[in-house]
């Protein structure tokens, strides 16, 4: 699959040095020169690309409120004098912020960055609706392999090098971290609400203040995890 | 230059004496000026234009340049103040 990518760039040598970097690349298709934001708004009204790389101080529309503009944005990498303007960058999640002058190496760090990042985009939709379903997974507890349906289980609560998985029935204490149990989990229906404690959102009966009431039990939730709770609540 | 777009720059130069002296790089940040503050916040038709007039014992230049008004700042920079402590200690 090829990559289309546009230049975003009011300076010629930019883009003379961006695009015979692309060209050492296989897949890479330059599908326009923009000279300025606007123009590149112009031709992303009519067009699809996958990668923009953005120069920042450009006339008239400046580069981070050029893509404030987008909706959908495609990934972009930003290529820059100013280095003062990365943290910004982080919140409209950009791939990588490049600053001028760049050697192939690390501009190849870069693509390289966005290649995997584009993957991972498309498999995540692929992804849900497995999440969303309920699942079965095998865990090791006293010599046995024990299969539960994760539908069941309303908590987890970490104990040192194991951890105690409360299913509706039962509790199954098994040799393994919270944190490599939570990645077999869906992660739709499971959060960590405290150091030790992951709880199955669907099993909630109720949230007061720090204290979550799942089953007949009561779970604290940490402080540094109230924000994921907060999510589900609002 | 720098830039993708065109720039008009026109420049006249009139000097009776091409032997006279001036401090080095005095009128570089008036040029610099023109370009940081005229021509790169341009999307096009910008333009510079530049007159040197020096007579025995006078010197004159001047430099216009176009602009975005969107783009003026506030705050006064430190380019024009330092030139005119320059010209103060001669």
């Amino acid at each position: 699959m090829t990559t289309k990518y546009i230049i975003v760039d009011d300076e010629d040598m930019a883009h003379t040095i961006l695009e015979k970097y692309c060209a050492l690349l296989a897949n890479m298709e330059l599908m326009k020169h923009c000279y300025d934001a606007i123009e590149a708004i112009e031709y992303l009204n009519g067009h699809h690309v996958d990668l923009i790389f953005l120069d920042l101080n450009m006339p008239k529309l400046k580069g981070f409120e050029f893509l404030r503009t987008l909706a959908n944005p495609p990934q972009v990498i930003v290529t820059t004098a100013y280095k003062e303007f990365a943290i910004e960058g982080y919140e409209l999640n950009i791939v990588d912020y490049l600053l001028k002058p760049f050697s192939f190496e690390r501009f190849l760090k870069a693509v390289n960055k966005s290649f995997s990042e584009s993957k991972k985009t498309p498999s995540q939709p692929t992804d849900d609706p497995q999440d969303d379903d309920s699942k079965r997974i095998f865990v090791k507890s006293n010599k046995k392999h024990i299969q539960i349906i994760t539908d069941n289980i309303l908590y987890i609560e970490a104990a040192g090098n194991y951890s105690k998985i409360n299913l509706q029935t039962e509790t199954i204490t098994v040799r393994d971290k919270i944190k490599s149990l939570l990645e077999v989990l869906p992660i739709n229906n499971f959060v960590q609400v405290h150091r030790s404690f992951v709880v199955a959102t669907n099993h909630i009966k109720s949230v007061e203040g720090n204290r979550i009431l799942i089953g007949d039990s009561i779970i604290p939730i940490g402080k540094l995890y109230k924000v994921q709770i907060d999510k589900i609540i609002t | 230059m720098r830039y993708h777009k065109t720039i008009d720059v026109h420049m006249t130069i009139d000097v009776v004496d091409r032997n006279l002296k001036i401090m080095p790089l005095l009128f570089v940040i008036l040029l610099e000026n023109a370009f940081k503050h005229g021509v790169e916040n341009l999307r096009q038709d910008a333009y510079i234009d530049i007159n040197l007039l020096a007579t025995k014992n006078a010197i004159n230049f001047d430099i216009e340049n176009n602009f975005d008004p969107e783009e003026i700042r506030e705050n006064i920079g430190i380019g024009l103040n330092n030139l005119k402590k320059r010209l103060d200690l001669v």
